[in-house]
């Protein structure tokens, strides 16, 4: 009896909310910076295969050139790995099972995605980088048709 | 936190100073380190040089270090010690 009391009471107490699932309140998701990482694999891609290498015998230009070609490389495999983590993020967090009825090709669609980020890494491939950059562009379409919006596909270059 | 927590349930939380860690496995009431105004309740699974690991007891659904990383300790509001018991209304929230 007392306990039961004491309980009522101290659900009555005002108590500050703890939340389990942050998911909602603090969810901020947009396509976006997979776009922006997805767009710095392109320009890398487009960069390294303009670079061209030094004539032999000139150690000096060598040495710059390689180390600007190990960079771009270094870029091009971290804004890769970048992408592929943020269409991750959206593809387990934001979507939910009832989008499939929407978009029954999502799984499809990230997938895909996700391994165009892997080939992109893989090679120095123009094609695939313009492929990633297209698979993003898809999804930012699935994403902002699942919140009834429309929001306009605009990319930084 | 199902299924050790429900929505709604009402827990006692004590409070830890800077100089006293919580235990591994329990469930600790911290600040969100990203949004100031947010608490969070979640296990503690880790405790290392950069903050807490914290984990959700329902993985599939929970929010936790695996995307925010670890919480720095000065986030940390105290250590969960009980919960009350659930009352008819409280069940149904």
């Amino acid at each position: 009896m007392l306990r039961s009391a004491l309980s009522a009471l101290a659900c009555a107490l005002p108590a500050p909310v703890a939340e389990a699932h942050c998911d909602g309140p603090c969810g901020v998701y947009d396509p976006a910076s997979a776009r922006v990482a997805a767009e710095a694999v392109l320009s890398m891609t487009k960069k390294l295969k303009a670079m061209e290498a030094p004539a032999s015998g000139d150690a000096a230009a060598m040495a710059a050139y390689n180390n600007t070609f190990g960079r771009y490389v270094a870029i091009k495999e971290e804004e890769a790995q970048k992408t592929k983590k943020e269409l991750l993020i959206l593809w387990t967090d934001y979507f939910k099972p009832d989008h499939l009825a929407t978009f029954p090709d999502l799984h499809d669609t990230f997938w895909k995605a996700a391994k165009l980020c892997s080939a992109c890494k893989v090679n120095i491939d123009q094609a695939k980088a313009e492929e990633l950059m297209a698979a993003v562009e898809k999804i930012h379409g699935m994403f902002w048709q699942s919140k009834g919006r429309s929001d306009a596909w605009v990319t930084a270059s | 936190m199902q299924p050790t927590l429900e929505p709604g349930d009402r827990v006692l939380v004590r409070r830890l100073g800077r100089k006293t860690a919580p235990c591994l496995g329990s469930v600790v009431v911290t600040w969100h380190p990203q949004r100031s105004k947010l608490r969070l309740i979640k296990r503690l699974s880790r405790l290392d040089s950069r903050g807490l690991w914290l984990l959700g007891d329902n993985p599939g659904e929970s929010t936790d270090s695996r995307q925010l990383g670890a919480v720095p300790t000065n986030l940390l509001i105290g250590e969960v010690v009980g919960r009350l018991p659930r009352g008819k209304s409280e069940q149904s929230r």
